[in-house]
């Protein structure tokens, strides 16, 4: 299944890049699409095992082990800042 | 009403729209965010506002329906600039109308509060000396 990642802010420097597309294998949570895109793109990891990056599901808030389907959209945010 | 823009907008403007929406309010509090020169000892030479364009739409207008379930309010308009804004100018705006102060006063103290924590917006504050993401929002 085809998953898309979107990264903002700080993160989008770190990785060099603002969506990468994923190959994934059926049934796969957002903690295995978070190992996966470590692996591709090292400079992440630091970050990402910090906690201090929130983790989005179709435009929702999502939990490490929610399940991923063909399609989904999946935001990696930092720290909001607005107002 | 809830909008994400890069122009500016008139708070007359916005202030007019919501009196329009019903001849029950008594009472009109506002917040207005703007854009600071000077920020943790740096100059700021412009704020740039990036947004999960889908997602901050959403969670902006959940944020409303918010409000109006848990305050007594009659209406409540939030609107937030993203791209380059340059100091001295509008960031954000609430207008909360309600028919008593109170219930206005409160609504736009908790909307401000929990618009920063729930709406995917991130602010870079560009100085002279290299240009930093905030990620607090104090």
């Amino acid at each position: 299944m085809k998953v898309t990642v979107k990264l903002f802010a700080n993160l989008k420097g770190i990785a060099g890049s603002d969506t990468v597309e994923l190959q994934l294998d059926d049934n796969k949570k957002i903690v295995d699409l978070l190992a996966e895109i470590t692996k591709i793109l090292p400079p992440l990891k630091d970050v990402l095992e910090s906690r201090k990056v929130f983790v989005s599901l179709n435009q929702e808030m999502a939990q490490k082990d929610d399940i991923l389907k063909d399609g989904d959209e999946v935001g990696l945010l930092p720290p909001f800042s607005g107002g | 009403m809830t909008r994400i823009q890069e122009e500016d907008f008139s708070i007359d403007d916005e202030i007019k729209k919501v009196m329009n929406s019903s001849k029950r309010i008594g009472g009109i509090t506002t917040f207005l965010g703007t854009a600071r020169d000077f920020s943790k000892g740096r100059s700021i030479k412009m704020i740039s506002f990036e947004h999960y364009s889908s997602m901050a739409q959403k969670k902006l207008a959940e944020l409303r329906d918010e409000m109006l379930q848990k305050f007594d309010i009659i209406e409540l308009s939030i609107i937030h600039r993203v791209g380059d804004i340059p100091p001295g100018e509008n960031i954000v705006l609430i207008i909360a109308a309600a028919e008593h102060r109170a219930a206005a006063f409160e609504a736009c103290r908790e909307c401000i509060d929990e618009l920063k924590k729930k709406v995917p917006i991130w602010k870079k504050e560009l100085t002279p000396e290299g240009d930093f993401w905030v990620e607090e929002h104090p």
